[in-house]
């Protein structure tokens, strides 16, 4: 077909549209706008939600690479999912160099914002909140990227996930700076994933600070390379309120930064304040006693770096039979502040995690493969230094 | 396009009367313009194709469903496997229509439908709503997908990439929001190599079309071969018969509505679970733990736990109705009561068990 020919189907199309007559126009709620203006959006634009309250009985979803979601603020465009009578999620996004700014997803069903295979994602001042504190009727996350690679979350905030406020799965290439992460399960979560920062976050009542986890029978595994340094994690005390059956619901209430199998990961010059199990929690996967069929998974901790962290209060109150049964039989007021289950393997050379300048209240090794028979609390177990990990490059995210 | 399509394009501009099928440009704002099906004599029809049926469908809130493609002229499907949907050709059309039988009061009745007697069979809508028509196109670009609502009357339905709820009632009284999906859901399921953007046709795959047999006792693939509008010489192997009571049986049922996301590259692959029906029983997770399922759980260990329905995950969120449980995640308010019984009687039957579990 030439121009001329495309030109003439062009304009016999538009006579015919009109010629026939489509359906009437109703007047839209600006709900329905932005359903449609995300559903329209072209390649590059941005989309604006104007200052409001919006509801929303189903999903929102955007499949455009390429587009920026902006709205007014994150306590001024607020999208309130309490109504959801459909979808898995209050907005999906299923697309490549997408930037989210300045909204608030509240009361979603299931996840706030779920970001499923993306590149260069940027999530800059959002908020997603379950307003009814925590409960184990809220939606599993906050703000949910998976399979992505390129992530940049900054200057969000995360309330009430029965699951992890800002959860980072099966990724590369993750920076997650300046959010204030509160009530949820899990306030951050770095899982399956490879290079993460972790930074001046301010991570509060959560039931677990901060946690990088490596778990089996996933598609993207052998987590490793993640630094945690430079945030406050304060008081993660809440009550573990998560869904029985969930991985999050093993975390003791009061573990402030917890390992779990995960490689290569640095944790330093964070302050950890008052945690009623742990400021600093390192674990095997094997802890948590779940069957373990899947022959690709490395369910030991390796390379961990604990180091020059601010800790006060910890370990009075564990949310752990063992760990209580272990603080009872020493007869201590407190448990140490950092805490390694023990398991190795077999051909392990030299020690799991080490941990220097993180003040005086100490640490111990459990013992745990065998039945937390010889806890050793001399500290021996973590004395050892290791390089620093280098910073994660995002490209042109930053 | 050619002269003869300006033609076409006239002829419809001038009698506003639909030619062919549009099988390529801008979607029509009707869909009788779109000119695959025929509504007369209180009937819809196949207004160039053939309608098909698919052995084990995907539930959708009991709504009866009438299937139809339109192949471009001399065109024929491909097998690809035969558990993988069949290849088309460019300028196919394939719709599915979504009706519910009604009562008197308007509730909508949740009973099974006719099976599909034979390829030229139109659908009675005697004592039914029409609520919607999804339509897939392949166009040169690829495939693309869009529902049509219709109106209350019945009488058209019209392009709705926005997708809708729409309030329905049950005989027994319970009220459930219907929904139409907007273009990105039609996108969420019909995508299914996630990350690709491109779509592709979910149910018709020649195991599952063929385990269909026409009134006159002929096999649906075969008919299909006899019009040659699939070019196969090999027969296909049929799936297992509805109503056989084996495993197989669950295993295509939960092929027909979970495995366009459970699959290794679909929109679920995150969570490890592979509901295809070619799948592994560890695939299919047998004492695999949950990742991500948040609330889905249902404080549950195990996604299938061999001989112990009440203790898996699976028949929970299959049994759920909750948006933040229920799977599949989108397209359902109800729940399959018949299609949990046989995910149920296959996870009893199964050998085996999986550990108690320990934490910290």
């Amino acid at each position: 077909m030439n121009a001329a020919q495309r030109w003439l189907v062009g304009v016999l199309g538009a006579a015919l549209l009109s010629a026939c007559g489509g359906a009437p126009e109703p007047a839209k709620d600006p709900a329905q706008a932005l359903r449609e203006a995300l559903l329209s959006a072209e390649p590059g634009s941005t989309v604006t939600i104007p200052e409001g309250h919006f509801t929303f009985d189903r999903s929102l979803s955007l499949g455009v690479n390429g587009v920026t979601l902006k709205g007014a603020g994150q306590d001024k465009s607020v999208l309130d999912f309490a109504g959801q009578l459909a979808g898995a999620e209050g907005l999906l996004v299923a697309a490549e160099d997408v930037t989210l700014e300045g909204f608030a997803v509240l009361d979603a069903k299931g996840d706030a914002i779920k970001m499923n295979q993306c590149k260069n994602l940027v999530v800059r001042g959002v908020r997603t909140e379950w307003t009814g504190g925590p409960k184990s009727t809220n939606g599993a996350y906050g703000l949910y990227p998976v399979q992505c690679d390129g992530v940049l979350i900054e200057d969000s905030i995360a309330i009430g996930a029965s699951d992890a406020g800002i959860y980072v799965g099966q990724s590369t290439n993750i920076v997650v700076r300046r959010n204030q992460v509160a009530f949820n399960v899990a306030g951050i979560e770095i899982e399956n994933s490879t290079q993460a920062d972790v930074y001046e976050n301010t991570v509060v009542d959560n039931t677990g600070g901060i946690l990088v986890f490596d778990l089996p029978d996933l598609p993207v595994q052998g987590g490793r390379q993640t630094r945690v340094f430079h945030n406050t994690v304060a008081h993660n005390n809440t009550a573990n309120f998560a869904p029985e059956g969930n991985i999050v619901g093993t975390v003791p209430a009061g573990s402030g930064i917890m390992v779990n199998s995960n490689d290569d990961i640095e944790i330093f010059e964070n302050t950890i304040t008052d945690h009623q199990t742990a400021a600093v929690l390192v674990v095997s996967y094997l802890i948590t006693g779940r069957p373990l069929d899947d022959p690709n998974y490395d369910p030991f901790p390796e390379q961990i770096s604990i180091h020059h962290n601010t800790i006060e209060k910890s370990g009075y109150d564990p949310d752990s039979e063992p760990l209580m049964a272990l603080k009872t039989a020493a007869q201590l007021p407190a448990l140490p502040a950092i805490i390694w289950d023990g398991f190795v393997r077999s051909e392990q050379e030299g020690p799991v995690v080490c941990a220097h300048d993180n003040g005086e209240l100490g640490t111990v090794a459990l013992d745990a493969p065998n039945g937390f028979a010889a806890p050793d609390f001399s500290g021996a177990a973590f004395a050892c230094t290791r390089e620093a990990l280098p910073p994660v490059a995002l490209g042109g995210a930053e | 396009m050619k002269t003869a399509g300006l033609l076409a394009l006239l002829a419809l501009l001038v009698g506003c009367g639909p030619s062919g099928p549009v099988r390529e440009g801008p979607w029509p704002e009707r869909l009788s313009e779109l000119a695959v099906l025929a509504q007369e004599n209180g009937t819809l029809a196949p207004r160039a194709g053939f309608a098909y049926t698919l052995a084990h469908p995907l539930f959708s809130d009991y709504a009866w469903k009438y299937r139809t493609i339109s192949l471009p002229e001399g065109g024929a499907a491909s097998v690809v496997t035969n558990d993988d949907t069949l290849a088309f050709p460019v300028g196919t059309i394939i719709t599915k229509t979504f009706a519910f039988p009604q009562g008197a009061s308007g509730a909508v009745r949740t009973v099974a439908a006719e099976p599909l007697a034979s390829p030229s069979a139109a659908f009675s809508l005697e004592g039914t709503r029409l609520m919607e028509t999804r339509v897939l196109r392949h166009t040169a670009a690829g495939w693309e997908a869009v529902s049509y609502q219709w109106n209350e009357a019945g009488t058209e339905a019209f392009y709705a990439p926005a997708g809708a709820l729409v309030a329905l009632t049950t005989e027994g009284g319970e009220r459930f929001p219907y929904l139409i999906p907007d273009k990105n859901q039609c996108a969420g399921c019909h995508e299914t190599a996630m990350g690709t953007k491109i779509l592709k046709p979910i149910g018709p795959k020649p195991g599952n079309l063929a385990a269909h047999a026409f009134a006159d006792g002929g096999s649906q693939f075969e008919a299909w071969r006899d019009g040659e509008w699939v070019a196969a010489a090999a027969p296909a192997t049929p799936w297992a018969a509805p109503g056989s009571g084996m495993a197989a049986e669950a295993h295509a049922y939960l092929d027909a509505n979970c495995a366009h996301c459970h699959s290794d590259t679909g929109a679920a692959d995150t969570a490890g679970l592979d509901l295809r029906i070619t799948a592994s029983e560890l695939g299919r997770g047998r004492c695999k733990t949950p990742v991500a399922a948040g609330r889905g759980s249902g404080g549950r260990a195990y996604d299938v736990w061999p001989g112990r329905p009440e203790a898996s995950i699976l028949p929970f969120r299959l049994g759920h109705r909750d948006p933040g449980i229920m799977m599949p995640e989108l397209g359902r308010s109800l729940v399959h009561e018949e299609g949990v019984a046989l995910v149920e009687a296959w996870i009893s039957a199964m050998d085996g068990d999986c550990a108690a579990s320990l934490s910290l």
